[in-house]
């Protein structure tokens, strides 16, 4: 069966006069029907990107610059904006990070869910209602009339969360993209919304892809995992092999990183690299513990099935990942590498 | 919903303060102005002992503390605004001859100003870079960079000179044509009230020119200040969260619109009190008659009690603006409450 998502080799650069940002280069995953797929990564290595490429939404100057986003076997890259219109909220919902900036400051919260619902459907303001308070009534809301005939600024955080995630759902879209849905929320009610969001789209039967730091979210909720570096994917694989036994560098460093389950993940060591040039070579190269030849330094690698559903973009099995400390002629391979880059990506090897 | 009505109370009860405030106002600029009324009125040749009975006719020989008593006295027992040191007539009447024109002057050049403005400032902020922006943009610098008396006469070059669209500027109406019997004293809504619909279209005819005169005058104000807001409003992340609920680009523009329609409303308020004088040299060119060039007659050779008048009348116009402008904008965003 085709998946519901597919992201082929995507590519989104952000590109003003003065210099482009390579945000995005090359993302390939799939998310198939009812599946709850999560997302990490350090800060700034193309989560958002791919998350607003998806939904059409970059932020000026980003654009996607080549690849596919097929739903349901549709290409979403080449569509009119109308076509685009009906998908975002019907077909895949969006749940933000900032659930106060998202809801409309001056407008009653059922006037947005009537025009969210009618921006796709006719139907009258008693259905409508209906639908919102049964909405409001599975993300936990106590007293969904009230809330109705209020306004956002009358909510807390959560609430406010609980709000947005009933309007990103409320047109059973099939697909959820969310992108840190809890950054700016207190702690303890960090974890509510990511179990909410993780059962809303389990009970609903939705698929979802999920940007978040939180390990133990990822663990319960999610049955895949994408590590993200440098705008790639690195690793992909079912959760908990993911978890116990990663197959890239990147994904060891950044486990290690993480203190205990739950805890926000922090950066390892390093810092990604700046994306104003598509790096040459493996873009973990810099980092990497297990660097080996020249390979490393000239090849970008691609995913590659390293056990049945587990894929990584490594050269190497870490068995054989053991030729540490050749750093000094390597260096100077990978400085030279760094000169050609303006040339084409011919894998030059020695 | 009680914050709400606790704001406009406060500003009720800040009413009578700001009421006295602009009676103080009103006679203290005047007083303070340099130059002898007396002297204007008996010229240069005049006698000291003229001048002295000029002087304690008009009132003017007595200490200020005591004429300010008076001024108050006259206002709030007499309910007069004095006459004229010069036609005698009393104030009252001449304001009210010439306000109901200038108000409707004011009322359609501002609504012209906010609707072209702020269609200036959604298309410039839609389009940002392309080229509604830059044609937007380029409104903004010349309307802004020419005068209104000039942007007036330009106009009556073009529109009625060379094109012949627009009538001669002589006022309100032809020269030939009666005015609509008086209700209002605004002559295109009397001739509303008479049904006179013939004559309406003389009137409007001969509004054209100097609305849209103060109409892209004062655009650029509208223009700027919407671009400005609406910008940031078709970047936040309500807008954004809007179209990724699948909303029309038309409800996304409305969305953002409504974050502009304060700014908007307070400009409106600060231009409305602002024109009564600044539409003047418009009413000037365009023989409107009005109440600008006579408030402008009346500062030049110090008509004491004209200019008193004015003050008054224009500065509780523009308390009234304000406590409206206040109240649509406590009816129109949730958000505000008196803290
Ligand atoms: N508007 C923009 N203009 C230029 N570069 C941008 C813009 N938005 C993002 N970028 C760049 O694109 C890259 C990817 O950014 P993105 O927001 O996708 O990161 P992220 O993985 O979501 O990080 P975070 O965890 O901080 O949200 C970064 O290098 C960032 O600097
Ligand atoms: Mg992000």
């Amino acid at each position: 069966m085709a998946p519901l998502l597919e992201v082929n080799d995507l590519h989104v650069e952000f590109k003003s006069r003065r210099r482009t940002v390579y945000a995005v280069n090359g993302v390939n995953f799939s998310i198939g029907e009812g599946e709850t797929v999560g997302m990490v990564g350090e800060t700034g290595c193309g989560k958002s990107a791919t998350i607003r490429a998806i939904i059409g939404l970059l932020r000026p100057p980003g654009r996607i610059a080549s690849g596919s986003i097929r739903l349901d076997g549709e290409d979403l890259t080449g569509l009119d904006a109308r076509r685009l219109r009906r998908i975002r909220g019907a077909g895949i919902g969006f749940v933000p990070q900032n659930p106060f900036g998202a809801l409309n400051p001056v407008l009653r919260i059922e006037r947005q869910f009537r025009n969210v619902v009618r921006a796709h459907r006719r139907a009258g303001r008693g259905r409508i209602r209906e639908d919102a308070l049964e909405m409001l009534n599975g993300v936990g809301i106590a007293d969904p009339e009230r809330i109705l005939g209020g306004y956002a600024h009358e909510l807390s955080g959560g609430m406010a969360q609980r709000v947005v995630i009933a309007l990103a759902m409320v047109l059973d879209p099939p697909l959820v993209v969310a992108d840190e849905p809890t950054t700016g929320l207190d702690l303890t009610i960090q974890r509510q919304i990511l179990d909410l969001i993780g059962k809303m789209a389990t009970t609903r039967g939705s698929s979802m892809l999920l940007v978040t730091h939180d390990i133990g979210v990822v663990a319960q909720y999610c049955s895949r995992l994408l590590v993200m570096y440098a705008g790639r994917v690195v690793e992909a694989g079912p959760t908990n092999i993911v978890l116990r036994k990663p197959a890239h560098p990147y994904t060891e460093a950044l486990l290690s990183a993480v203190p205990r389950r739950g805890r926000r993940l922090i950066a390892a060591a390093g810092a990604v690299p700046t994306l104003l040039s598509r790096p040459v070579g493996c873009y973990y190269y810099d980092r990497c513990r297990y660097r080996g030849d020249s390979r490393c330094a000239t090849e970008t690698p691609d995913l590659k099935e390293v056990s049945p559903g587990h894929w990584a973009a490594v050269f190497y099995r870490k068995p054989t990942m053991s030729a540490q400390e050749q750093a000094p002629e390597k260096a100077t391979t990978q400085a030279q590498a760094q000169e050609d880059r303006d040339g084409d990506d011919a894998p030059g090897t020695d | 919903m009680r914050h709400r009505t606790g704001r406009v109370a406060k500003r009720l009860v800040f009413i009578p303060v700001a009421v006295f405030i602009v009676i103080t106002l009103a006679f203290g600029l005047v007083n303070v102005l340099p130059g002898d009324p007396a002297l204007l009125i008996a010229g240069d040749l005049a006698s000291d002992e003229r001048l002295a009975e000029i002087r304690a006719e008009l009132g003017t020989d007595k200490p200020i503390p005591q004429r300010y008593g008076e001024y108050v006295h006259q206002l709030f027992v007499e309910r007069s605004l004095g006459d004229s040191y010069f036609t005698k007539r009393s104030i009252t009447d001449e304001i009210i001859q010439r306000f109901p024109d200038t108000l409707e002057l004011v009322v359609l050049g501002l609504l012209g100003a906010v609707l072209y403005g702020t269609l200036l400032g959604v298309l410039s902020s839609y389009f940002r870079r392309r080229w509604p922006d830059r044609v937007s943009r380029l409104s903004v610098t010349i309307t802004q960079s020419i005068p209104d008396f000039f942007l007036g006469l330009l106009l009556i070059y073009l529109v009625f000179y060379k094109l012949g669209w627009a009538p001669a500027p002589v006022g309100r109406l032809g020269l030939l044509d009666l005015p609509p019997e008086r209700v209002t004293g605004a002559v295109i809504l009397d001739t509303i009230i008479a049904r006179d619909w013939g004559l309406l279209r003389t009137a409007a005819h001969h509004a054209m020119l100097p609305v849209i005169t103060l109409a892209l005058f004062y655009s650029s104000h509208f223009a700027k200040t919407s671009r400005a807001v609406l910008a940031r409003a078709f970047t936040s992340e309500q807008v954004e969260f809007a179209r990724a609920c699948g909303l029309s680009e038309m409800k996304v523009v409305g969305y953002a619109f409504r974050e502009a329609r304060t700014p908007v409303l307070t400009y409106v308020g600060i231009l409305f009190a602002a024109l009564f004088g600044g539409a003047a040299i418009v009413e000037t060119v365009f023989a409107w008659g009005g109440i600008g060039p006579w408030a402008i007659e009346a500062m030049t050779k110090l008509d004491v009690p004209a200019i008193q008048g004015f003050i008054l009348v224009v500065g509780l116009l523009t308390l009234l603006v304000y406590l409206v402008l206040d109240l649509v904008v406590v009816a129109l965003d949730p958000r505000v409450s008196y803290e």
